[in-house]
């Protein structure tokens, strides 16, 4: 067993556990759990009559016992008392599940479930109290709900998807091997060709243009000026709105009849046009020209704390060699700057390929169908009975946002830690 | 230039309003000022308006003369008690109270997981938590629409599906990345010998958080309301699909009163409900400051 962080305490009692079970046995015991979890959250989950949720709870209890509670109790027995009973419950929760009750009663199970979960509550309390300075106990036990919500929420949820794509499942989320067959589906929609194109084109345009747009604005922000909170605070406020909001109040400017467009003819230039939002090619900008305006004020926020994180040193010297400024920012700051300008990049681009709300807002997908980007293709088809053909499309966003998220990941968490 | 170098003489420079050098970077800075107040300057005198003067009029100028027996605020009122999605007429004020119900639990509840989530990744590390919190910071930008149907799933088995609880349960979900990112990288940034000297006083690990660290941490809670309040406020998707029909967001009421065609559309009315949806977040975001901006830097830049 390795020492906690900060040890205080001498180990008072030799932990019995360890002593039946060897390091490597339990790690071995913990990972095989963990794969009956993964199973039981890919294939079971959603058809439990009792509700898998408790199966699979059982299941990811043991693993957190073995991981949290590396207990060294003062006596084994009420740990594997409990660890039994638990174990029993998870069993009864099983074959009443899988025998849709016929041997086990839902209601016995159930109540299986609720006694062990009680039980475990107990002994990771107990555990607690019993051998605080222990192996950092409360540390585990208060990051049980976020070790739920990493294995749960997103690590399952997103296996969940990606299995389910291929499957069949129409109305009920029903396990039928299909293979590919949802993707070849996909990609000879026409629905689903205008949603990935409307998609790159906000994905591309929106990102760029609000980065251009953000950063321009932090550097005329950085240039010492009068009123700078009263900018800043002109430029950020889109930021705190809802996408509805910014939808409705973009559509309402944009609606030819009332808008821009009348308005300025009424003014005396008869020729003037921006009827955008009803042209099925151009609506999509109408979408971006929203988004940039929303977004382009966080772009500055960030930009700017980048900008103000450069030492005067550098100004200094590049003044002393007399280096016009516009050089310095492209060939010094910039450069200087990559870091914020990748965290930033991600941040907008991983917000551009789930755009759901302003789009929603702003066209609802039209005219027609021409502004339907993919989160509203996926929505639409997982809650019209049509699951797996949604959540192949689901699977193909998320493989998009991994394009852009792996890179990032490999340089601030992997080549990061290497340096450090 | 941002400061006085060396070789310039010292003192204090001499400053006017506008140097005519620096003409260009205030034109710059104030035409984009206005492109971004327009938008909000047009809904506002929509808002106000009737629906004679949007039909006949410009949407540039404010009305500023009323037919006998109406008001200016007439609008607001219908807005607010009287606009109708489908048959209800309520307003979009059931809805408001709606998204309080919604906001209040969810940011006590994501905020009060997140703090102690951070804390014992900042103070007390152990196997593999760098390791979950890495996970936890990429699946936040994994798209919603990914995990949107397992989660109706999860919160079906657990019972809870289109109700409260399974709103402020997926807003905890979704909200502990940023809100644990914020918390650790904060209590980091305290001196660590506050925290020896606790640990050698026999202070435990939920002594020092309750007693030490939360009455230092007020900024930053204050900087995480601010970020949970009008991100679950200006929230969508959650809303329309784990709320249930009772409980939807003012957001979700509103886009209803925009898709919902009966009879005439009341251009005005509709607008002033959309700045009564943005009024909470707004009214937050031009209180609060710097807090709000150090929320949201709180993600890329590492503090």
């Amino acid at each position: 067993m390795t020492s906690m962080a900060i040890g205080l305490a001498e180990v008072r009692h030799e932990p019995p556990f360890t002593h039946l079970f060897s390091q490597p046995i339990r790690l071995g015991a913990a990972a095989a759990v963990a794969a009956l979890a993964a199973a039981c959250l890919i294939l079971d989950w959603p058809f439990a009559r009792i509700g898998v949720f408790q199966p699979m709870m059982l299941t990811l209890g043991f693993v957190l016992i073995q991981y949290i509670a590396d207990i060294p109790f003062r006596g084994q027995w009420p740990k594997l008392a409990v660890m039994a009973a638990f174990l029993a419950a998870a069993g009864a929760a099983w074959i009443a599940w899988y025998s849709s009750g016929a041997w086990i009663s839902q209601e016995a199970a159930d109540m299986a479930w609720k006694l062990a979960s009680v039980g475990l509550i107990a002994l990771l309390l107990g555990a607690g109290v019993w051998n605080a300075p222990y192996k950092n106990f409360h540390s585990k036990f208060a990051s049980i709900p976020m070790m739920f919500i990493v294995l749960f929420a997103f690590i399952g949820c997103s296996l969940w998807t990606m299995t389910y794509s291929l499957s069949d499942a129409r109305i009920y989320p029903v396990f039928t091997f299909v293979g590919l067959k949802q993707y070849y589906r996909l990609f000879s929609v026409d629905i689903w060709e205008i949603a990935w194109k409307n998609g790159l084109i906000y994905l591309v345009l929106g990102t760029s243009i609000s980065m251009v747009t953000g950063f321009f604005l932090a550097v005329f922000m950085d240039q010492k000026i009068r009123l700078e909170g009263l900018f800043r605070t002109i430029y950020l406020y889109p930021f705190a709105l809802s996408f509805i909001v910014t939808g409705h109040v973009w559509a309402w400017i944009f609606s030819p009849a009332y808008g821009l467009e009348k308005s300025v003819r009424q003014m005396g230039w008869a020729s003037f046009s921006f009827d955008w939002i009803a042209d099925r090619n151009m609506a999509i900008y109408c979408v971006v020209i929203a988004g940039v305006w929303q977004g382009a004020g966080l772009v500055m926020a960030l930009m700017l704390a980048g900008l103000r994180g450069i030492d005067d040193e550098v100004w200094k010297a590049s003044r002393v060699d007399g280096i016009p400024k516009w050089r310095t920012y492209l060939q010094i700051v910039i450069p200087m700057m990559r870091p914020v300008l990748i965290t930033t990049f991600v941040i907008v681009a991983a917000g551009a390929v789930r755009i759901y709300d302003l789009v929603v807002a702003l066209t609802d997908g039209g005219p027609g169908v021409s502004t339907t980007v993919p989160a509203q293709y996926v929505y639409k088809y997982l809650f019209s009975g049509n699951i797996g053909q949604g959540l192949s499309a689901a699977t193909v966003m998320l493989l998009t946002s991994a394009i852009i998220l792996i890179p990032w990941v490999y340089v601030e968490f992997v080549r990061g830690r290497q340096q450090r | 230039m941002s400061d006085i170098s060396i070789m310039e003489p010292s003192g204090p420079k001499p400053k006017l309003w506008l140097e005519p050098s620096r003409i260009g970077v205030y034109a710059f800075l104030v035409i984009t000022a206005l492109y971004f107040l327009f938008p909000l300057y047009i809904v506002i005198i929509t808002s106000f308006k009737d629906l004679a003067a949007i039909r006949d009029g410009n949407i540039f100028w404010p009305q500023l003369v009323y037919p006998e027996g109406t008001h200016w605020y007439d609008p607001w009122y219908r807005a607010w008690f009287e606009v109708c999605t489908g048959l209800e007429c309520k307003g979009i004020s059931p809805n408001f109270w709606n998204s309080v119900i919604i906001t209040v639990p969810s940011v006590i509840v994501s905020i009060a997981v997140a703090i102690t989530t951070g804390y014992a990744l900042s103070n007390w590390p152990f196997k593999f938590s760098e390791g979950f919190f890495t996970i936890l910071i990429v699946g936040s930008f994994v798209p919603y629409q990914v995990m949107l149907y397992p989660m109706v799933l999860l919160t079906k088995n657990m019972g809870i599906y289109s109700t409260l609880s399974a709103v402020v349960f997926v807003h905890t979900v979704f909200g502990l990345p940023i809100l644990t990112l914020l918390f650790r990288n904060y209590f980091a940034s305290l001196p660590v010998e506050l925290f020896k000297a606790a640990r050698v006083d026999g202070a435990g690990f939920w002594r020092i958080l309750l007693q030490v660290f939360l009455p230092m941490s007020l900024p930053i809670l204050t900087v995480a309301v601010i970020l949970q309040v009008t991100g679950i406020w200006n929230d969508f998707l959650f809303g329309v699909v784990f709320a249930g029909l009772p409980n939807y967001p003012m957001t979700v009421k509103l886009n209803n009163i925009f898709t919902s065609t009966f009879g005439v559309k009341e251009y005005n009315v509709e607008m002033a409900a959309t700045i009564l949806t943005g009024a909470v977040p707004l009214a937050i975001y031009f209180l609060s400051g710097k807090y709000f901006v150090r929320g949201i830097a709180a993600g890329a830049v590492k503090g």
